[in-house]
């Protein structure tokens, strides 16, 4: 018996715990308390992620039949609910994947509970944030471990309950407030289709938990369009999460948070869980849902790469960058680079981490001042955080030898076999876009992340008064290292990034093939690289044409090393031409009317809040006007009148009442009252009265004897 | 003139009407027991002349004899109720003694 199951539920309960715990005591843990339990409890986790890796990459992963790297997943079902004859299960359903992303998870996690006791230091609900924090690695270890589109689709929400609170987390700031409330209502959009979208293949297949889905999906089938739309429904849910396009207009707002929170949540996991949804129902998906998928996420790319480069504000210019690299993640699902895209989560989630907290790092130097135009020449301040944003930088712009390079060359080859294939197959030229998009990106890219660099820490200091005191926190500093060095590391061959990746992918056609129906079932078919071992089951059924396809993926990488190869060189010689001087140029060429229209286009983000406020928000708000006016001017006078005519009839009642009902009740008293009046007066006490009565009855009594008789 | 029984009959009456006039106008307890006694004695008289009559047993005068008896156990028995209206009211004014408020 393994120690899996139980390593992997105590890292699903502890930080539960462990949040359940620091709100309890929230008022008898203060200042740094709070952090320190917080911090331990991420380091026990890390310890635990790393624990389960060990287990993992020693041998059977709690399977004895099949042992090794690339064995199968360890999968655990329960019985959640029976709905008629209907079963909607839970699972735990662990392969390399969940482990790897276990791992990057916490230690992204470790990494910025540490860096949150100095950064919120002297807040006023110090501990209540990293209560927030561990309750959102609760809802996230979850989600990774979840095997059932029942259970990721909780878990899913309590994400993205995590986000809320934590967003919303200074609401004195209205800012704050309205951008929470903007996250957690864009989400919702999304989540309506991922819930559709999960009836319609609960319904169709039978069963909630992917393995049986991925199986039946492919023997007992579903009708393709159903399919293609149940497909683009659930991705919808990754729309809303991921910030795709068109439901991207959150995410720049969820700056308003803690910068921890952003690097934690917007960057590097919680958006994430949008392509790792992706990745977990990849086989459901058809080729024209993945189509879509592309198109969405090559959209996506667009919007986030050319709003970023405009931004003046740091937080939102990184905000979009993470935009477009979830982009390349999603399109990377599209085309079926399914370890392009993984691989790529992995990696983002390590330098995007690393950008976000070295921009925290600017911003406690700078009193929470996070305009570019207020910073510059900061690197004489800033030392350690100027080397780590020119690390996370370089990883993400693609420089080789960084983690950055590997996975994004690997999603612009496929990319690029892609569209080769589809120009093989006589497909539209348009979808070559698919190609060409990543890669003018890819040369964007360095452009805006040498334009923050540069704006930030280099050249002029633009305001003396403010970047005077700065001052390097080396408590903020430990974090940056830590990160740098996974930045760098994550995607090299050696480091269990990639492999376990890769090994996912067997362990999923291993599983599925041992299932008792299966006839021959590749349920990654379709993803890129075509897995040798899947080429070599099917040999007996040889129609695939698996070699013009490898063909086509090699020469795809070589063609994307030619296309990008230079592309973070070329953007960062760009970056440094253009911002060296500040913003001088580019205020120079902003005279220039189009330019500042360009300008203003694009640092608003391309007017998608406009254009929502425009068609969403104002005929909603129309809408409830008109049912306020309906309201006010029909249904209030027509209640009114009822109440009126019903308060009328009350008081003719009441009159009647008092008058006659009770007219009669008091005349009866009264008419007793007075015979008791009469009455009383003969029972006076007075003993004489008693007597003459007596002896008036008698002589009475007599005479009508005496009558009667005589 | 002889002595009939009408006129012991008229005496009677007479007795009776000044015993329940005594009781009636009288407030002293003491008043009312000896208008009470007269009315007593009235009827004594009328029992006696029937007897004298009418009668061959001497039944009315052992009635009578009764009744002084009686009238004598009742006049202790009012004796007795007097002193403790006295100890309540300080006087044996019967109206003194009327304690409801009709």
């Amino acid at each position: 018996m393994s120690s899996l199951p139980y390593l992997l539920l105590a890292m699903l309960l502890l930080p539960l715990l462990g949040s359940v715990l620091l709100l309890w005591l929230e008022d008898r843990l203060d200042e740094p308390l709070g952090g320190y339990a917080a911090t331990a409890f991420a380091a026990m986790e890390l310890g635990l992620a790393v624990a389960a890796m060990v287990v993992w990459l020693q041998g059977s992963g709690g399977v004895p039949s099949l042992a090794g790297f690339g064995g199968l997943p360890y999968v655990q079902s329960f019985r959640w609910a029976a709905v008629g004859g209907q079963s909607l299960d839970l699972q735990m359903y662990v392969d390399s994947l969940t482990i790897v992303m276990l791992a990057m998870i916490t230690f992204v996690n470790l990494a910025v509970t540490f860096y949150s006791i100095a950064y919120l230091r002297g807040d006023k609900r110090f501990t209540r944030f990293f209560a927030y924090l561990l309750l959102f690695v609760f809802s996230i270890v979850g989600l990774v471990l979840s095997g059932s589109l029942v259970g990721l689709l909780i878990f899913w929400e309590l994400v993205g309950l995590c986000s809320y609170l934590l967003i919303g987390f200074w609401h004195e700031k209205p800012a704050a407030r309205s951008a929470a409330i903007k996250a957690f209502l864009t989400n919702r959009v999304g989540d309506v289709g991922f819930i559709v979208g999960m009836g319609m293949f609960v319904a169709y297949l039978g069963s909630a938990t992917l393995p049986e889905l991925w199986v039946s999906s492919h023997v007992e089938g579903m009708p393709h369009t159903l399919m293609t739309v149940a497909g683009v429904l659930v991705f919808c849910g990754a729309i809303g999460k991921s910030a795709q396009f068109p439901l991207q207009t959150w995410l720049p707002d969820a700056m308003a948070g803690p910068t921890p929170a952003s690097a934690m949540i917007h960057a590097a996991t919680m958006v994430a869980a949008g392509v790792f949804l992706l990745a977990r129902v990849f086989p459901l998906l058809t080729t024209d849902a993945r189509l879509f998928i592309a198109i969405v996420g090559a959209t996506t790319i667009t919007v986030g790469t050319l709003c970023a480069l405009a931004q003046r504000d740091i937080k939102r210019a990184l905000a979009y960058s993470t935009m477009a690299q979830l982009g390349y993640m999603v399109l990377a699902i599209g085309l079926g680079s399914w370890i392009g895209a993984t691989f790529h989560l992995l990696t983002h989630a390590f330098f995007k981490s690393l950008l976000f907290l070295s921009a925290g790092s600017v911003l406690a130097a700078m009193h929470h001042e996070s305009r570019l135009e207020r910073f510059g020449g900061l690197w004489r301040h800033l030392p350690v955080t100027t080397i780590a944003f020119a690390i996370g930088s370089l990883a993400m712009a693609g420089a080789p030898y960084l983690s950055g390079f590997y996975s994004k060359e690997l999603i612009i080859g496929h990319a690029a076999a892609w569209s080769a294939l589809a120009r093989d197959d006589g497909r539209s030229a348009v979808l070559s876009l698919l190609l060409w998009i990543p890669v003018i990106a890819a040369y964007l890219t360095p452009l805006y992340l040498t334009r923050l660099w540069v704006l930030t820490f280099f050249g002029r200091t633009r305001d003396r008064s403010l970047s005077r005191h700065a001052r390097e926190a080396g408590v903020l500093s430990f974090p940056l290292v830590m990160l740098s060095g996974l930045a760098i590391v994550a995607g090299y061959g050696w480091f269990p990034v990639r492999s376990m990746v890769e090994s996912a992918v067997t362990e999923t056609q291993h599983y599925v093939q041992a299932f008792p129906q299966t006839i021959s079932v590749d349920p990654l078919a379709g993803s890129w690289p075509v897995p040798q071992e899947a080429v070599d089951t099917d040999a007996d059924t040889a129609t695939q044409p698996a070699d013009p396809l490898e063909t086509r993926v090699t020469d795809g990488a070589t063609r994307a090393a030619s296309l990008t190869g230079w592309a973070w060189l070329v953007g960062m010689i760009a970056g440094f031409a253009i911002y060296a001087r500040g913003f001088e140029l580019t205020d120079r060429l902003a005279k220039f009317v189009p330019f500042h229209a360009l300008r203003r286009w694009l640092a608003s983000g391309m007017y998608f809040d406009d254009l929502y406020a425009l068609v969403l928000v104002a005929p909603t708000q129309a809408l409830s006007w008109a049912a306020t006016a309906i309201d006010r001017n029909v249904l209030d006078p027509a209640i009114d009148f009822t109440a009126r005519s019903v308060a009328q009839l009350g008081r003719t009642t009441a009159y009647f009442d008092q008058q006659i009902v009770d007219g009669v009740v008091r005349s009866t008293a009264a008419a007793a009252w007075q015979g008791a009046a009469v009455a009383r007066g003969t029972q006076g006490g007075r003993v004489r009265v008693y007597v003459a009565s007596a002896v008036l009855t008698l002589a009475l009594g007599a005479a009508v004897v005496l009558w009667m008789v005589i | 003139m002889t002595l009939g029984l009408h006129h012991f009959l008229f005496l009677g009456a007479i007795l009776f009407a000044c015993g329940i006039v005594t009781v009636l106008i009288k407030r002293h307890a003491i008043g009312i027991l000896m208008g009470v006694e007269l009315m007593l004695n009235a009827a004594n008289l009328n029992l006696v002349a029937f007897d004298h009559y009418t009668g061959t047993a001497p039944h009315g005068q052992t009635f009578a004899l009764f009744v002084i008896v009686i009238a004598a156990a009742e006049a202790a028995v009012a004796l007795a109720i007097f002193m403790n209206f006295h100890n309540n009211f300080a006087s044996i004014d019967v109206d003194r003694g009327s304690e409801l408020r009709g």
